[in-house]
């Protein structure tokens, strides 16, 4: 019961906080805005009135990069730093944007203001902070002893051949597909904990998000573990989408803008869902 | 009765005889032969047997001394000549270390030649090193005449493969025997005078060897399955469960062999080439590749270059615990790279595999000097193997054929090159070790396979397959130069174009192979100018100073220029695309000499895009981009990239996000 609970509570917690989805949403465009111009520009200035970019006509091809000639050093560069530099600054960000979301899904009214949202993102920030890079912490942990450790000790047991390892890593990632969940779990549980009480009391947070996670375990971990099912196959539609449609205008390049943004609004309110999921969890 | 049994007996012998040989007729001088009986030591990691060994000496003077690679003798040691280039050791503990040792040698009289024997290091005096031996004969060889040795000799693998060595029961043995240098003699591969050619093993250097005949016994534990460069021509397990296999191979440059119980087998045929394949248990889905990629080659080979001779091949793909043997070639064996559950869509595997087997024609058939001359077996087969692929996987597609993404083997090439940063350090011309500012690797294999592909784009594929054709035809089981290659395609392209391309084509060689200078070509600037009619100021007898036009003739005429530049120092002929707004387009021929040049056109037309070496034949041009330019530039193609990138990069890092 609590399991259906979970999903019908989310999704109508994630519909309430639509406000906050799409604020959500326009703080990492303006982010990634500040990131694609300067590589727009470079592009054009690389690139000038050449027509090389005909070769990208059949598809992404490789050879386009190799035939930027000078250009292509200085370009990947670009892109590799400033993509490290985004990943930095879309840590921090989803961390703290994460804090408003987590708030309108608890306050679950439709009339949440944007004030709140950004009040509470500022002050659930650090203790956000802390809570992912644990949970992050304990993810990278436990993969590598699910999976590391066992391909490892197989490996040292003598002649191994590499269809074994290949069927013993086949069988770690779904068993670490099926770990995923728990630290999910603490992570939202946690998070649905300290924005509903003491903010500062980051590790009783954690401790919390293992207690409640156990505590209703059968109805927590399939929530999730569907929520992860639902996401990935979404996300996989995307990329097929995004990939096969190619505009050849102006206008059909709008569309795709547009396009990609609505779809990123989608995975956002699925997320919300999953977070709205577990506060509804934590209520009952 | 008895004469009959004894004509019987006669014809039986010649028939056992002749089911050994392979050729009737030699392929080549067969100026050294090698018969072994060996015996590999799993657990010492030695090949330990006897050897008898043939040198004939075919100059016209006598020879003193006899000159021997003791190639495995580079492991013996951090000092030697191939740990100090590399600046490694062979390893920590002794089972770590190789070498070769002769325990014995005598010649055909049964003299004993111990005593003479000393070890030299010709190319860096390095007291060290121990990799090439000379035998001072107490007679000189004369003319014609042939030496024979019988050499007992023992072989250390070392434990660190370097194609050659040994990981736990996995061998792979190579460079592992006492082997005759080459007796060069005068004039041959551009020697001043008679002498040994006998270099010392490099950290990057590879080989240089005479066409030979072996005849080698192998003995190994009967659970090994082993491959070799030979044919099989007999196989038995003695009562003390050794595995017994003779082998015969003809014509090749070198004998290589590999054991290891843990080998699965697949044997398949092209025409008269029974191929045997050797891999690892778990990846039996990778067989159908590597051996459709080692039949496209053999196949492609023998149309455009010549017919592959013999009727045996072996390739092995080694276990991962053997990949540092991976990527060799030893003419009928030659070892690939491969890896389980490799995607469809990635050719990395077949290309190694057409890459080795087609050593079997540049160094295998066509002996080159590798020591001296490593563009000639490096890149003239990178040149073919670029080719292959991307016949075979598709034009652009030969090592990523992804539905949405995708690269040539030809342009991988040519990355290599034109994005290296030491491309002009050196031209083509110094021996492997001697390449500076670790530039060997780029100069010998992708800078030469990549103006071997600018040659085809200005001669054109029929001319250059001719070319290669005649190189074979002229070289194969002999040892080409440089130069013999120069000579060959100034015949041909002379012969095929006249004097299209001058006089000969040594302006292309003394700018690629012997040259430094890069090629870029850019298309500087097009401008379309309206050609108004006549409008001025004029002085008439009547009216005085009045302006005046010239209504009779239209205002759409255009002057059109196309400039273009030649920024690098290479000079080569290039074609230039000119693309009206009508729709008529234009080719154009520059001799790509001059700094600049201008093209023009009067008209009613317009140009509106204008590309230099639109088929991308000049692929040493080192920049594309600049290569063409639009009046209206397609401004949807540039940002369609970037709006998927960030699309991309917003779902991804939302991902990662918890």
């Amino acid at each position: 019961m609590k399991f259906f609970k979970a999903f019908t509570s989310g999704a109508i917690r994630a519909l309430r906080s639509i406000k906050a989805i799409l604020l959500f949403w326009l703080m990492t465009f303006a982010v990634l805005a500040v990131f694609t111009y300067p590589l727009k520009s470079f592009i054009n200035e690389a690139m000038g009135n050449s027509m090389i970019t005909n070769l990208l006509d059949e598809g992404f091809n490789l050879t386009l990069f190799t035939d930027l000639g000078q250009a292509f050093s200085p370009m990947m560069s670009y892109i590799t730093s400033g993509f490290l530099i985004l990943l930095l600054l879309y840590f921090f960000l989803y961390n703290f944007l994460n804090g408003g979301l987590f708030d309108s899904l608890k306050t679950n009214k439709l009339s949440y203001k944007p004030g709140d949202f950004f009040r509470s993102s500022a002050r659930l920030f650090l203790s956000y902070l802390v809570v992912m890079v644990l949970v992050i912490l304990m993810i990278l942990l436990a993969m590598v002893l699910v999976v590391g450790v066992p391909v490892l000790i197989q490996r040292a047991g003598g002649s191994v051949t590499e269809e074994q390892t290949w069927k013993l890593v086949s069988v770690l990632r779904i068993v670490a597909l099926l770990v995923l969940p728990v630290f999910l779990l603490v992570a939202d549980y946690s998070r649905t904990w300290l924005a509903a009480n003491d903010y500062r009391k980051v590790f009783k947070s954690i401790g919390y998000g293992f207690k409640a996670t156990f505590k209703t375990f059968l109805s927590s971990y399939f929530f999730m573990l569907i929520m992860i099912i639902v996401q990935g196959l979404f996300v996989m539609l995307v990329a097929k989408v995004l990939a096969s449609y190619t505009p050849e205008s102006g206008g059909g390049l709008f569309l795709l803008f547009l396009l990609s943004q609505f779809l990123f609004i989608v995975k956002l309110f699925l997320r919300a869902v999953r977070y709205g999921g577990v506060t509804a969890l934590y209520r009952l | 009765m008895r004469k009959f049994l004894i004509s019987f007996l006669l014809l039986a012998l010649t028939v056992a005889l002749s089911a050994q040989v392979i050729f009737y007729k030699p392929l080549s001088e067969r100026l050294t032969g090698y018969t072994m009986d060996v015996e590999l030591d799993p657990e010492a990691k030695t090949v330990t047997g006897s050897m008898e060994a043939y040198w004939i000496n075919n100059s016209q003077s006598p020879v003193p001394d006899i000159q021997m690679h003791m190639y495995l003798n580079a492991f013996r040691s951090n000092k030697s000549t191939f740990y100090r280039e590399s600046n490694g050791s062979p390893g920590s503990s002794e089972i770590d270390y190789g070498w070769v040792e002769i325990n014995n040698i005598i010649d055909r009289s049964g003299k004993d030649l111990n005593g003479f024997l000393e070890y030299i290091s010709p190319d860096d005096g390095n007291p060290d090193d121990m990799t090439v031996l000379r035998l001072n004969l107490p007679e000189p060889v004369a003319p014609g005449d042939t030496a024979f040795f019988y050499i007992d000799f023992t072989s250390k693998l070392p434990g660190s493969i370097r194609r050659t060595g040994f990981t736990d029961d996995f061998f792979f043995v190579a460079q592992w025997f006492p082997k005759f240098g080459v007796y060069e003699t005068k004039g041959m591969n551009g020697a001043e005078e008679d002498g040994w050619n006998c270099h010392q093993f490099h950290a990057h250097s590879e080989f240089y060897s005479n066409h030979s005949v072996y005849k080698v016994r192998i003995k190994v534990p009967e659970e090994f399955v082993v491959g070799s460069g030979g044919q099989l021509i007999k196989q038995e397990i003695n009562d003390q469960g050794i595995k017994v296999l003779d082998y015969r191979a003809e014509d090749i440059v070198d004998f290589a062999w590999t054991a290891w119980p843990g080998y699965s087998e697949h044997e398949g045929q092209w025409e008269h080439v029974n191929i045997r394949f050797l891999y690892p248990p778990g990846r039996d889905d990778q067989v159908d590749r590597h051996m459709a990629a080692v039949k496209y080659a053999l196949e492609y080979f023998t149309e455009r270059v010549g017919p592959f001779p013999w009727p045996h091949l072996t390739f092995v793909d080694p276990p991962m615990k053997g990949s540092g043997a991976g990527g060799m070639e030893y003419t009928t064996l030659f070892t690939t790279a491969g890896a389980a559950r490799l995607p469809e869509y990635l050719h990395m595997s077949e290309m190694v595999t057409v890459h080795e087997f087609g050593h079997a024609y540049f160094m295998g058939m066509l002996a080159t000097n590798e020591f001296e001359d490593p563009w000639m077996d490096e890149g003239m087969n990178s040149y073919w193997e670029s080719r292959i692929m991307d016949h075979y996987y598709g034009p652009g597609k030969g090592i990523i054929e992804h539905e949405h993404f995708y690269m040539s083997d030809r342009e991988m090439q040519r990355t290599g090159y034109v994005h290296a940063s030491n491309r002009k350090v050196s031209d083509n011309s110094p021996w492997s070790w001697d390449y500076p500012h670790g530039s060997y690797s780029m100069l010998s294999y992708q800078k030469a396979a990549t103006w071997l592909h600018t040659l085809q784009g200005i001669i054109g594929e029929e001319t250059i397959d001719s070319v290669f054709k005649t190189y074979y035809n002229e070289w194969a089981f002999r040892h080409p130069s440089p130069d013999d290659f120069i000579e060959i395609t100034n015949k041909v392209v002379t012969q095929m174009h006249g004097d299209r391309f001058g006089e000969d084509m040594q302006w292309f060689f003394d700018q690629t192979l012997y040259g430094t200078g890069i090629c870029d070509y850019k298309l500087a600037g097009i401008s379309n100018y309206k050609q108004r009619s006549f409008r001025g100021i004029e002085k008439t007898d009547t009216a005085g100073m009045v302006l005046k036009k010239d209504d009779t003739a239209g205002d759409s005429i255009y002057k059109s220029v196309v400039r273009l530049e030649r920024i690098g120092e290479v000079r080569l002929p290039v074609q230039l695309l000119v693309h009206f707004r009508s729709g008529k387009e234009v080719r154009e021929e520059w001799d790509g000499k001059a700094r600049y040049k201008d093209f023009e056109y009067t008209g009613t037309d317009r140009v509106e895009w204008a590309v230099i070496d639109p088929e991308y034949r000049i692929t040493m041009d080192v920049n594309y981009i600049n290569n063409s330019m639009t009046t209206k530039p397609d401004k949807v193609r540039r940002k369609r990239p970037v709006r998927k990138l960030v699309t991309f990069i917003q779902f991804f890092t939302h991902i990662i996000s918890i």
